[in-house]
């Protein structure tokens, strides 16, 4: 029967089909006049402006690699930095030591980058984002640097004969092209060992150790927003002042905000109001309001002379954002082998994912302590009987989405309306 | 090389679509208006009969024009111009029916959530009575088609093209588009028979 079929449609393909001679009288339509004028019209107006001359090509090519060179050259700059800054750096920790001396202890940033131009700040930042895979080729670049700083290091330790009088910094390896010149001492990585050639080569550190760096330096975003209970205080950090409000709303208390201090623990704000000492501690750690429940990606501690306020801080958002979430159970029914379920939430209130079978998407929102999800549009793909009864079964709890937590394990538990849950990781 | 075309003008009635859209993109309209009057009308009828109601039909296929228009600075010989224009209206079309629709999203493994949405929209009652005034039976049968199986058979017919440009102009294997084609044949033939 193919074989009949096959014949029948090589018949076709070749024209010799009674079908094709009948659909011939059918071919009279076509568009009518006023799209034909329309059309050709503006074919021809597309050619109007006159073509380029040729010479404008190779200029603007030109002109592109210059604002292009341009703009690499000051990532490239501006990527080599982090690693500076990192606390384990040899050279940076040295030319501290060599400016105590001196008497001019200047912050370390700008020790770390005494030859950048004006505040680099967050247009590089953004530029940085938009560029990730270049980023990631810099920070291949760059990681042969630290990697011989780690070297130097370990050489400095055993190496107790103190030979380094006046000597330069070896600029490439540091991955940044500015001349960085720490007057007295410095390190010089002179001839290196073949040790040195061997990490040099292992590509693995380079992300990290930016990512550390990047870490370490980690901003809050202000305005930042915490509050605590019992009794009920709420603090506000802008970029120009600091609102303390106490007691359940009576006391309040306004500075100016200071410099922040970035430690490994996490940021600190020390201040003095109305004749009080104050510290601010705002630790990178997760935090659950103990009223609402409500989960917050910091903890926050305000020391006071007379007492000290412990609350949660942050956009509880945050905590959701970024990678793909993977439904590990669906109200404690478990999940079908093998299915696949995932939620996505997007900055722009946007979520989305795999319902098992289908994909779903729509709009989400975080409220006080609500978390609530709007209407779910899904594609309309037949599955599995099973798979079809899950994945109903999860669309419409998600659809009743009140709140979300987290478990001992760090798992995520989106609450619904009637206590069921569901259990997502990433 | 490409030049060449357009300053041999005896070489217009044989050139390629491609040369012709070469011309066009040295700034060339006549290139361009023997261009759109070798398609007009194919394209036209499988915009039609691909994707609804002569209204719609008109506004996609004057889009489909205008893309192609505006590619014209950057037009490169990539493949047969021809695959290139239906695919253009093919994609179109779709977006066409994307926008119209809220409560279906694109599905990853194809658009048969779409081409389910399409099909109930071509079967609208009063576009059906217009339909069986206009057309004749075989059209009323290519019609009736499921929209893989139409789109198959209109690629064959108004734009004269093999299986594996069908096949890559609807993104699947040329097997399923011989299938497709098959049962749109088969189909016909026996609608046709039926009558």
């Amino acid at each position: 029967m193919s074989n009949d079929n096959d014949k029948e449609l090589n018949d076709y393909l070749q024209g010799n089909s009674e079908l094709s001679q009948r659909y011939q009288p059918d071919k009279g339509s076509g568009p009518p006049a006023h799209l034909d004028k329309l059309i050709l019209d503006a074919a021809k107006n597309e050619i109007k402006p006159p073509h380029m001359p040729r010479w404008t090509v190779p200029l603007s090519i030109a002109a592109v690699m210059v604002i292009g060179v341009g703009i690499v050259f000051n990532i490239y700059r501006e990527q080599g930095q982090p690693l500076m800054t990192a606390p384990e750096s040899t050279v940076a920790t040295k030319a501290r030591d060599v400016l105590k001396e001196q008497g001019e202890m200047e912050n370390r940033q700008q020790i770390a980058r005494p030859s950048a131009p004006a505040e680099p700040g967050r247009g590089t930042s953004a530029i940085n984002r938009a560029l990730p895979s270049l980023n990631m080729e810099l920070a291949d670049q760059a990681a042969p640097g630290r990697k011989r700083m780690i070297w130097e290091k370990q050489e400095k330790k055993t190496q107790t004969d103190d030979s380094q009088d006046k000597q330069d910094t070896d600029v490439a390896m540091l991955g940044a092209t500015d001349t960085y010149n720490y007057d007295e001492k410095t390190v010089r990585s002179e001839k290196q060992p073949a040790m040195s050639a061997d990490l040099a080569l292992d590509p693995a550190l380079a992300p990290v150790s930016v990512a550390e760096a990047d870490q370490v330096t980690a901003d809050i975003e202000l305005p930042f927003k915490a509050m605590g209970n019992e009794p009920g205080w709420s603090l506000t950090i802008s970029e120009d002042q600091i609102e303390l409000v106490t007691s359940y709303g009576q006391e309040k208390l306004v500075t100016s905000t200071p410099e922040v201090i970035t430690t490994e623990a996490g940021s600190r704000y020390l201040l003095s109001a109305e004749g009080q000492a104050l510290e601010i501690t705002i630790r990178d750690s997760r935090c659950r309001d103990s009223m609402s429940g409500m989960p917050y990606p910091r903890t926050v501690k305000v020391i006071m002379s007379d007492k000290t306020l412990s609350g949660c801080g942050g956009q509880s958002v945050s905590l959701l954002l970024g990678d793909e979430w993977i439904v590990e159970d669906i109200g404690n029914k478990g999940i079908i082998d093998f299915s696949r379920v995932t939620i996505n939430f997007s900055e722009d209130g946007r979520i989305h994912g795999l319902a098992g079978c289908n994909q779903y998407s729509g709009s989400y929102q975080i409220s006080g302590e609500l978390l609530s999800v709007g209407l779910l549009i899904s594609t309309r793909r037949a599955c599995p009987e099973a798979l079809m009864n899950q994945e109903a079964f999860f669309l419409e709890l998600l659809q009743l989405a009140t709140g979300f937590d987290f478990d001992e394990h760090g798992a995520l538990i989106i609450k619904t309306k009637e206590g069921k849950t569901i259990l997502i990781r990433r | 090389m490409l030049s060449s075309v357009s300053t041999l003008p005896f070489m217009k009635a044989e050139a390629s679509d491609e040369e012709l859209m070469l011309s066009y993109r040295e700034g060339d309209a006549k290139a361009f208006e023997a261009l759109y009057s070798r398609h007009k009308g194919a394209l036209y009828r499988f915009i039609l009969r691909r994707c609804g109601q002569p209204a719609v039909a008109e506004e996609l296929y004057q889009e489909v024009w205008m893309k192609l228009i505006r590619a014209r600075e950057g037009y490169t010989v990539k493949a047969r111009f021809t695959t290139w224009m239906y695919q253009v209206a093919r994609n179109h079309c779709i977006d066409y029916y994307r926008r119209q629709s809220v409560a279906v999203i694109n599905d990853q493994q194809g658009s048969l959530g779409i081409e389910a949405f399409e099909d109930q929209q071509s079967k609208q009652p009063d576009q059906q009575l217009e339909l069986q005034q206009q057309t004749t039976q075989l059209m009323q049968l290519v019609e009736a088609l499921p929209v893989e199986q139409r789109e198959a058979f209109l690629l064959r017919e108004e734009a004269g093209l093999g299986l594996n440009e069908i096949a890559e102009i609807t993104g699947v294997n040329p097997e399923t588009a011989k299938s497709r084609l098959r049962y749109a044949i088969n189909k016909l033939r026996a609608g046709l028979n039926q009558s």
